[in-house]
């Protein structure tokens, strides 16, 4: 297991280097730089200031070697749109509530996706499958913004917020009440994709004679479905899931935006839009790190869960 | 169980009582409290950095300006008084007895280090150009002076001295900048001077309120400074700033009455908001706003197209401004000049003296003015294909490229095409380089005086997309550079605008902003600016009973 | 049956012989997986509902534009924003065109791109899952790092150079689109193969000699079948959403064409004053999207190797 972990931090090392090798490159391909953010065109004089002073007068092998010193002293750079602020604390101060909005999107996806899509595929062709297809179908082809937006119209003037988020020294009930309906936006697309995968998966399952034998056994369904459904319905789930927690952990823009909450997302746009170079190396750094440890856990999860895979992924099987 | 589940939830949501509510008014501690929006996230507090709206309607709040713009008038402020020399060059301001938040009293070597540090590269102020007329300004900003030339010196701790380059006829305007507001250099030594705006708690702050609480991506909590020289006279207690980047979610915080002033709002919100208004549960601010829109056309155009004047002429002509504001914008009006409604000359507005020049023009026929330029460029009886850039995703920028598409294309017979630039900051890359042939851009007023409009389109300017040249331009405008005398500027500038638009038709308006902002009527003294000053100036606000 | 109850001659007696082809007969006639496959799939009426739902829809977005009397680009520049009325059934945009035509309009580009994007994602992300997969330790370790290196960019630096390189335009919108979706098919399709290659049935094919694509191309994928349809249903949206986002800043369609997505992004922005802008697009989605999805469900109910009789 140890030889497993250190082998799979060894390769993480290598692909985030590969990583932001060819981001650093491709960014700086882009056409404009940094002092065209403005509508207001600087002197040239002063325009080539600012990149002496940012660094970008050097040759770009010279710019990329810098960087990577940098970043071995744990150094991101200066924000060049947020000055006084470097990318490491950017990231420190809005990660909390980008990732708090994020576990609480996914807990609740998967909580209500899984339950309608066991009950789904338990009761094929009735009500409750037809009601996951709906909300499947609406949870997909209708934007997060628009239920973000409908949530603010008919919540107004109630209980909950329509802007801001719980901030440090608030209770429980406080906190809930700022991050519900953000919450609720944001599990909609997970509600829907969980369900139809895992109505899906539990239909395959359900096919098996094992299923059929723990019938004749005469245990309920409940038990069924907890002792044998669950565990194997739920690999394809988990591939689903990976990918999802590290992009929603990071920061959604929308959600973010309509809801004012102080998080990560905005950044993702806003530095390629504005050239922010060190900002654009640290999100997809920071993106690339979670997605990878993200990774790694459904491997592991995988072998969790179910024991054949254990042999291939764990020990490496050749 | 999920049956369950959705009706313990329903159950719950309905059994809350309803707590929020209420942004105005008098807290339980008897504060007069207000709330507003903020349309952008603030990136810093640093008054040198303050290169938009949002900064400076947060910083001109907490800063004192040398002079304020209170109701549309410039006034003493930071400074009791202020003498100019003779020529016009040597301007010297005797301040007023102020504090910072903090105690400290405001001392002319702060104004000192603020107007140094607009020029400074290490601080990259944008709105350093807007400066040069400061002497030393420029060469210390393009790295060939030293700070200490920069023309500001402190004579004594009371009285601050500045030195112009040339007699500039609207400097006191540039005065309501926040920009040149006081920060002691203690403030701003060594690394501080790049990070200063980032804590709050670092922060100078002299003017009638001052940030409590700064909380990045949500929200600023403006308080009453008592340390202010006139804090007797400022009457809210609390201005809370609340983050809300979209549309649709101020609406809504206006609806429920949870911010008591909404900016720009678009007319369908007014209409819907229409029997409120009339009842006077909410209060309409109307008025022009100094910026306008313009079809820019590259008169340096690389396909030899708009390079022609009467090609230029038939584009600028061949659609109705009245329609496209009435029946597609649903906001602005129609422009038919260069300078906006609202842009003061001296003591009167220029629009109140001077006709918009464009209305001659549009008697002409464009389709004649097309062949007429076809013919010149040696491309008659072909049909012209050009390419419109537009700015950027935005969906108004998006309809207004196709609005002009379908106009063009109907009413000249040509194709439009119509390319995307990836980015604001494509777009300004190829904008600069001339790589475009038309396009539709914008200018708001930096100050308030037709120069802002006007110093653009000299040969040669770096903020000239048009890349318009024209002699007898340029001399009208540089001479208004120096001239005092308003009613020969006004003349002068009234020639040029001429020029621009209708004889050499470089550029051509489209819109003048207007701009309506809805008030809860308890909250009153409050004024709306254009250019120059806060958007919303709140230092004589108050809750009415 | 004796001797003396009745003369047996030899004249009774033919010789039948052995026919080595006869023997091979079924009495059933012989119908292949995909042959069965459509014959359940003709049986499911919801499904074929679905279909039939879909050719109609592709129908109009061929033919309604020549059938219509509005033409999706002529504006009513009076009318912008005009309610349903029976003259224009769904109303007028923010331009005051169509929006009726401008749905069939808009459909043949969304449905293209949705149709071929997911095509693609589904052929490359089978494969590439389905051999990481199989093939396990090295090629999988090397094959799942260049997967997360291909997440880890960020998108729209290179969908910016996609365009510096490539042009703007139909083939690089479509590069754009296909770049990095295929990835979560491929994960998807990785995790069911490294489960279903412990099987006794892929180990029996294995002790046969079966090649390995073989028994990647026989047995797991056919397997996997109900997760691949499912997530080739769902990223039809996606599909449409992503191309929205690309139009926007200036790949592939170019005003005054348009597409669904392109129709819903305008209309989110009017919702609060011209809803009916907002939900006839959402609703071509919806729908277009419920009849995949059902077809999507019958499909996987018909290729599914263990519902077979």
């Amino acid at each position: 297991m140890i030889k497993y972990i250190l082998k799979k931090i060894g390769y993480m090392i290598v692909t985030l280097w590969v990583i932001l090798t060819i981001t650093f490159f491709l960014m700086n391909c882009i056409p404009g730089d940094p002092t065209q953010d403005s509508m207001k065109v600087l002197p040239e004089a002063v325009a080539n200031n600012l990149k002496a002073r940012w660094g970008l007068d050097k040759p770009l092998s010279e710019q990329y070697v810098i960087y990577l010193k940098n970043l071995l002293h744990g150094q991101m750079g200066e924000s060049y749109k947020t000055p006084g602020l470097t990318a490491n604390q950017i990231i420190s101060e809005r990660f909390p509530a980008s990732l708090q909005l994020g576990l609480q999107a996914v807990a609740v996806g998967l909580i209500l996706g899984l339950i309608l899509g066991i009950l789904a595929a338990l009761h094929r062709g009735r009500w409750i499958d037809f009601l996951t297809i709906f909300i499947a179908i609406i949870g997909v082809s209708v934007p997060s913004f628009v239920f973000a937006a409908l949530l603010q119209k008919y919540a107004a003037g109630s209980y909950f917020p329509i802007v801001g988020w719980s901030s440090k020294g608030m209770g429980i009930g406080q906190i809930f009440q700022y991050t519900f309906l953000p919450t609720v936006s944001a599990s909609i697309s997970g509600i829907a994709t969980y369900s139809r995968f895992m109505r899906s998966s539990v239909l395959d399952v359900l096919s098996n004679d094992y299923i059929l034998l723990a019938k004749s056994k005469g245990l309920s369904n409940f038990q069924i479905v907890k002792r044998h459904v669950l565990r194997n319905a739920i690999t394809p789930i988990i591939s689903i899931v990976a990918p999802q927690v590290a992009n929603i952990v990071t920061g959604s823009f929308v959600i973010e935006r309509i809801f004012s909450i102080p998080g990560l997302g905005r950044y993702y746009v806003e530095s390629v839009n504005g050239r922010d170079y060190p900002m654009i190396m640290a999100t997809t750094l920071f993106f690339s790190f979670i997605f990878i440890f993200c990774m790694v856990l459904m491997d592991i999860l995988y072998a969790i869960v179910d024991p054949r895979v254990r042999k291939s992924i764990i020990e490496g099987n050749k | 169980m999920k049956r369950k589940l959705l009706s313990a939830l329903l159950a719950t949501a309905m059994t809350m009582t309803v707590v929020a509510g209420t942004g105005i008014a008098v807290s339980a501690d008897g504060e007069a409290v207000v709330s507003t929006v903020m349309f952008s996230d603030p990136d810093t507090m640093d008054p040198g950095r303050a290169d938009d709206d949002q900064k400076n309607s947060i910083i001109l709040e907490c800063q004192e300006s040398l002079v304020r713009l209170i109701d549309g008038k410039l006034t003493n402020a930071g400074a009791e008084s202020y003498e100019t020399s003779e020529d016009g060059l040597t301007w010297t301001f005797h301040l007023r007895d102020n504090k910072y938040s903090d105690g400290t009293p405001v001392v002319a070597a702060d104004y000192v280090n603020s107007i140094r540090r607009v020029f400074d590269p290490e601080v990259n102020c944008h709105n350093a150009g807007i400066f040069y007329c400061i002497a030393g300004g420029e060469a210390f900003n393009t790295g060939s002076g030293a700070k200490e030339d920069v023309g500001a010196k402190a004579v004594d701790d009371k009285t601050l001295e500045i030195t112009l380059t040339e007699p500039i006829p609207y400097f006191a305007q540039l005065l309501t900048f926040a920009n040149i507001t006081p920060v002691p250099e203690s403030k701003t030594e060594g690394e501080n001077n790049s990070s200063y705006g980032a804590i709050v708690e670092d922060l100078a702050q002299s003017g009638p309120y001052y940030i409590s609480e700064w909380t990045r991506g949500s929200k600023v909590v403006l308080k009453k400074n008592p340390n202010y020289w006139d804090a007797e006279n400022i009457k809210l207690d609390e201005i809370d700033m609340i983050l809300a980047q979209d549309e649709n979610t101020r609406q809504q915080l206006f609806d429920q009455g949870q911010i008591d002033l909404l900016r720009n709002v678009r007319t369908e919100y007014v209409d819907q908001l229409q029997s409120k208004i009339d009842s006077g549960e909410v209060t309409l601010i109307s008025g022009p706003q100094p910026r306008n829109s313009y079809i820019c056309f590259n008169n340096e155009d690389p396909d030899g197209v708009f390079s022609n004047e009467n090609i230029r002429k038939a584009f600028a002509i061949a659609f109705d401004r009245e329609s496209y504001v009435k029946n597609v914008l649903k906001k602005e009006q129609a422009a038919y000049g260069e300078i906006p409604y609202g842009t003061a000359i001296g003591d009167d507005l220029f629009r109140d003296l001077y006709e918009e020049p464009m209305k001659e023009l549009l008697e002409q026929d464009p389709v004649e003015l097309l062949n007429k330029g076809l013919e010149e460029i040696g491309k008659s009886g072909e049909t012209l294909e050009v390419t419109f850039l537009q700015r950027n995703s935005d969906n108004e920028t998006k309809v207004a490229a196709e609005y002009y598409q379908n106009q063009w294309q109907t009413k000249l017979g040509v194709v439009v095409n119509i390319e995307t630039a990836s980015d604001n900051s494509s777009f300004n890359n190829q904008v600069s380089k001339g790589q475009y042939q038309i396009c539709q851009t914008g200018w708001g007023a930096d100050y308030n005086d037709p120069m802002t409009f006007m110093q653009c389109y000299t040969t040669g300017d770096g903020n000239n997309p048009a890349f318009f040249s024209d002699s007898e331009y340029d001399e009208l405008v540089n001479a208004c550079k120096t001239e005092s005398d308003m009613k020969v500027r006004g003349e002068n500038f009234a020639k040029a605008e001429k020029i621009l638009t209708v004889d050499k038709c470089g550029i051509s308006p489209v819109t003048f902003s207007y701009s309506n902002v809805v008030v809860n009527p308890k909250l009153q003294g409050v004024y709306i600016n254009g250019a120059g000053g806060p958007s919303v100036e709140f230092r004589d606000a108050y809750l009415a009973e | 049956m004796t001797e003396q109850s009745g003369k047996l001659t030899k004249e009774q007696f033919t010789r039948v012989g052995v026919d080595e082809q006869a023997s091979e007969n079924l009495v059933r006639p012989s119908i292949s997986y995909w042959q069965d496959a459509f014959r359940r799939l003709k049986k499911n009426k919801v499904a074929m509902a679905s279909l039939v739902l879909l050719i109609a829809i592709v129908f109009m977005c061929i033919f309604a534009p020549y059938i219509y009397p509005h033409p999706y680009d002529e504006q009513n520049i009076e009318f912008t924003n005009q309610g349903p009325t029976l003259q224009h059934i769904f109303g007028l945009d923010d331009l005051g065109r169509d929006i009726f035509a401008r749905i069939w309009i808009g459909g043949r580009v969304s449905l293209t791109i949705g149709v071929v994007g997911a095509l693609v994602s589904l052929l490359i992300g089978v494969l590439y899952g389905g051999v990481s997969g199989y093939m396990g330790g090295l090629v999988d370790d090397i094959m799942m790092r260049i997967l997360e290196i291909l997440s880890g960019i960020p998108y729209m630096v290179m969908v910016i150079i996609v365009t510096v390189f490539l042009g703007k335009g139909m083939s690089s919108l479509l590069l754009a689109l296909c770049i990095t979706s295929w990835t979560g098919l491929a994960r998807l399709v990785r995790g069911q193969v490294l489960e279903l290659k412990e099987c006794e049935y892929v180990m029996a094919a294995k002790a046969l000699g079966t090649p390995t694509l073989k028994i990647v191309t026989r047995h797991l994928i056919p397997n996997t079948m109900s997760i691949i349809i499912v997530q080739t249903t769902f990223s039809i949206p996606s599909f449409i959403f992503s191309e929205a986002f690309l139009s926007f800043i200036g790949m592939g369609i170019q005003p005054p064409l348009t597409s669904w997505g392109a129709m819903a992004s305008l209309g989110q922005q009017q919702m609060a004053y011209y809803p009916h802008e907002l939900i006839f697009p959402a609703l071509a989605i919806s729908v277009t999207m419920l009849a995949f999805n059902l077809l999507g469900d019958g499909l996987r109910d018909a290729f599914d190797p263990k519902l077979r009789q």
